[in-house]
């Protein structure tokens, strides 16, 4: 698909076709779902906010269009202002164990390589992120998106969102490490 | 190695673009390591029904709120035109029944503010004149309701007389052609002042007499003025006075309560 495509898909769910909103929730609202699934923690929290993130992208379509951003990258900007939303009214505490399976996680390369973290598991540890690296870890590793793409997506240049990407795995790895060695401690 | 050289090095391990050294491999292994079982941790996906469901709840909502700001504006619209609606029958109701009142009672001040408000409207001199005339003829029946031998308020005359000069004064600034007929009806209209204060005058106290004698004497005047101006024209200025066409013709002032007596000391 070209972004002529995309484009002029967007055009028609502004003026209120719903075959082009069908189009378009069908082609974007799993990632919006997954994005937003790792930044609440919240199965059905998830599920409900992507139908809400859509409605409120499609409402505000005049401001995206002038603005000229490709359409996921405006409904990630919107997921990650309705995810900053939601924390803020749950205060959610952050779980401060991993769980037996991430802990089991050392800081081995070679285990860590083997270990096979579930998407839970991955989340709870995202939790202990600040919400930058969160979504540069999920729109790099879980979407697959490339650098460039992600820098696009959260408004920053490449070379910020390299750091960013190396800010995350680092703190991603030590939280890792800390987990290990205390399980062992345990032990 | 600063942080962002070795960004930079993760970022191009990671997108396959760099072949691999080992001095470098070794400082970043754990990191590509972690995004490799990073990428491999199983998608979370979204049930068909969910999505299904997720879609037809956004295009409900969508509907909804298409819908809700025309209803809103609508409502407002009507809500606004029935109060505009109620505030002008409101304000009309209370002015028409306001013109019968006389000085002392609680709706004369409408009467007189409804006055005034028709005077702002009226922007032909013509149409001031006319107005003036009929709120002097106006305030000469509030003096033949309200004034008794007991005695007439002294700013109920003073009233009269403001409004007789006002009169005069918007009648003198009319185009020839206009003023004649005007003027007959100030001439007309101050003969019947003078009648009603001149009996009302015989029947007061002394000491009532003053304010009745002052409004007499501003009548006479005014009068004066009116006569001045119309001898001046002649009478072929006039060819057709007021009182030959029907319904202009001198009005009738109810006089007194009081049918005048002998003059009291």
């Amino acid at each position: 698909m070209t972004e002529e495509d995309e484009s002029r898909w967007v055009e028609l769910a502004g003026q209120g076709d719903a075959e082009a909103v069908a189009w378009l929730y069908r082609r974007y609202a799993p990632a919006v779902y997954r994005y937003l699934y790792y930044r609440l923690g919240d199965i059905d929290a998830a599920e409900e906010m992507t139908s809400e993130v859509f409605l409120r992208a499609l409402e505000a379509l005049p401001r995206y269009q002038e603005r000229g951003r490709p359409f996921l990258a405006w409904l990630y900007r919107i997921a990650g202002a309705r995810a900053r939303d939601y924390h803020r009214r749950h205060r959610r505490h952050v779980q401060t164990t991993f769980p037996q399976a991430m802990s089991s996680l050392s800081p081995s390369p070679e285990e860590m390589a083997e270990a096979h973290l579930t998407a839970g598991e991955l989340q709870r540890a995202l939790a202990h992120l600040t919400p930058l690296q969160q979504q540069v870890i999920v729109l790099r590793f879980v979407e697959g998106l490339s650098c460039s793409k992600v820098a696009q997506v959260m408004g920053r240049s490449e070379g910020a969102v390299r750091v960013l990407q190396y800010r995350a795995l680092e703190a991603l790895r030590r939280l890792l490490a800390e987990a290990g060695s205390g399980k062992e401690g345990e032990q | 190695m600063g942080i962002r050289k070795k960004a930079e090095l993760l970022a191009e391990y990671l997108e396959g673009g760099r072949p691999g050294r080992p001095e470098e491999m070794a400082e970043l292994f754990p990191l590509l390591e972690l995004a490799r079982a990073l990428e491999a941790v199983p998608r979370p996906e979204m049930r068909p029904e969910t999505l299904a469901a997720g879609l037809v709840r956004t295009q409900e909502r969508l509907a909804v709120r298409q819908v809700k700001p025309c209803r809103r504006a609508w409502r407002i619209a009507w809500a606004l035109a029935a109060f505009l609606l109620a505030l002008v029958l409101g304000t009309a109701g209370l002015a028409l029944a306001a013109e019968g009142s006389l000085p002392g009672e609680p709706l004369y001040p409408i009467k007189r503010g409804s006055e005034r408000f028709r005077l702002a409207l009226a922007t032909s001199p013509e149409t001031r004149s006319a107005l003036l005339l009929s709120f002097a003829e106006r305030r000469l029946n509030e003096v033949a309701a309200v004034c008794s031998p007991a005695g007439c308020p002294d700013d109920l005359l003073a009233d009269l007389g403001n409004q007789t000069e006002e009169a005069t004064d918007e009648i003198e600034r009319l185009s020839e052609e206009t003023q004649t007929e005007f003027l007959e009806r100030l001439v007309d209209l101050t003969a019947r002042q003078q009648g009603v204060l001149q009996a009302l005058l015989e029947q007061v106290p002394r000491a009532a007499r003053p304010g009745l004698e002052r409004a007499l004497e501003r009548s006479r005047q005014g009068q004066e003025r009116a006569r001045q101006k119309l001898e001046r024209r002649g009478p072929q200025s006039h060819p057709e006075r007021p009182s030959d066409r029907p319904g202009v013709g001198p009005k009738h002032t109810p006089g007194p309560k009081h049918t005048p007596g002998p003059a009291k000391p």
